[in-house]
């Protein structure tokens, strides 16, 4: 009967090594290879530059990966109230959606218009970048605006912010009373002017200018924006 | 009155997937056509458009987009091309090789959940953002997981070495 059927199904009877049952090994082994071809991949992303979301790079006064396909250009003053909020807003929301990604970087320039303090504060955080502590500083001198050339930035609180921080106290000190960067921020801020920046905070998202302090749902636009187009020409990194 | 009898379905043992293999033959057909959507989308620069909802564009313009250069979109492209042909092997061919085919198709779907896994997870706490097709993705190549898995039990069960067919009622 079952000879029949088969022939009536067409079916040629199974050899014995068609019919043999794969082992466990087989099972063992698929799950395996696939498990390591996920793992290859897994390691792969993961060794991409800037992949991992816990270590923001630092370079100066670079934030992220220095390869990253949107570069933002920050244009601020530590002493303007835009730009704190800018920093303590959509700039942190920046950061955590697009330069831990490795999608963006930020890149800090000092535009010290607004006066004395202006100059000494970054100044202060040129000598923080020094001990490799700029963005730790950036954040503290925002956290601690008070008000315009009204003592909250004078030198003495800017050495105590440096000591809040732990960083090399008398290398900064001596940084900061020699007015070392002085020069630097001077320098800074004519380049600036140059590029037509005259009011903080200006971005530069891959060169396309925004005055203010836009909302993070409009950054967020623009940065995926100048990534897909960076893709495209194909500047972006794998 | 003679009863007319009737052949039962052949055991699947060592054979046919069925509707089974058919099954997979279309979800690995969306799937195709999801990566190849997204595919086009990341060469093209094109953002992924959203129905409604998500952050299709967030998630393609993340750095996980592409895994040493290559569009995870096309990794996708290639898996369900991949599943696609052997399903249709499974479907058509079912007894040629049987064992192996379902072997090799459950390994691949098995890779490409873990995979989708790992991309979810990423898009919920690394990038912040969920894609649509994304997850369409991992749902369509979870469900050719189970059907794969079912595939290859009865593709290499004991059962042609037993007798093939179970004859008439």
């Amino acid at each position: 009967m079952t000879r029949s059927i088969q022939q009536k199904h067409g079916r040629r009877p199974h050899s014995r090594a068609a019919e043999r049952r794969p082992s466990r090994r087989w099972w063992l082994a698929v799950v395996v290879a696939a498990l390591a071809v996920v793992g290859g991949l897994v390691l792969l992303g993961q060794a991409q530059p800037g992949a991992t979301a816990a270590a923001v790079a630092t370079a100066g006064k670079v934030k992220g990966d220095p390869a990253a396909p949107v570069t933002i250009a920050v244009w601020a003053d530590f002493q303007c109230p835009a730009c704190r909020l800018f920093a303590l807003g959509p700039g942190r929301q920046v950061e955590e959606r697009y330069v831990k990604d490795g999608t963006a970087k930020l890149v800090w320039h000092n535009l010290a218009f607004l006066g004395q303090e202006s100059v000494w504060a970054a100044e202060a955080a040129d000598c923080a970048d020094a001990q490799g502590r700029f963005w730790d500083y950036h954040d503290k001198l925002y956290a601690e605006q008070t008000g315009e050339n009204r003592g909250a930035f004078g030198k003495d609180n800017l050495k105590r912010f440096a000591a809040d921080l732990g960083l090399d106290q008398a290398a900064f000190n001596a940084c900061l009373d020699s007015d070392r960067y002085a020069g630097q921020v001077k320098a800074e801020r004519d380049a600036g002017r140059q590029q037509g920046v005259s009011a903080t905070p200006t971005l530069f998202i891959n060169g396309q200018k925004i005055q203010g302090a836009p909302p993070f749902e409009q950054l967020a636009q623009l940065i995926t924006a100048q990534a897909a187009a960076a893709r495209t020409r194909g500047e972006a990194r794998p | 009155m003679s009863r007319r009898r009737r052949p039962t379905r052949a055991p699947a043992g060592g054979g046919a997937p069925g509707w089974r293999g058919r099954a997979m033959i279309v979800l690995a057909g969306l799937g195709a056509a999801i990566s190849g959507y997204l595919t086009v989308a990341h060469y093209s620069g094109a953002l992924a458009l959203c129905a409604g909802a998500g952050g299709c564009e967030t998630v393609q313009a993340s750095r996980f987009a592409a895994v040493a250069g290559v569009p995870v979109a096309l990794l996708g492209l290639a898996l369900y091309l991949l599943l696609l042909g052997l399903s249709a092997w499974r479907t058509w061919a079912p007894r040629t090789a049987a064992a192996p085919v379902a072997l090799t198709l459950f390994g691949l779907a098995l890779a490409g959940t873990l995979y989708s896994g790992y991309l979810t997870y990423l898009e919920l706490y690394v990038i912040g953002a969920l894609c649509p097709w994304c997850l369409g993705s991992a749902a369509l190549v979870t469900a050719i997981l189970g059907l794969a898995a079912w595939d290859v039990v009865d593709a290499t069960s004991d059962a042609p070495a037993r007798g093939l067919c179970r004859a008439y009622d």
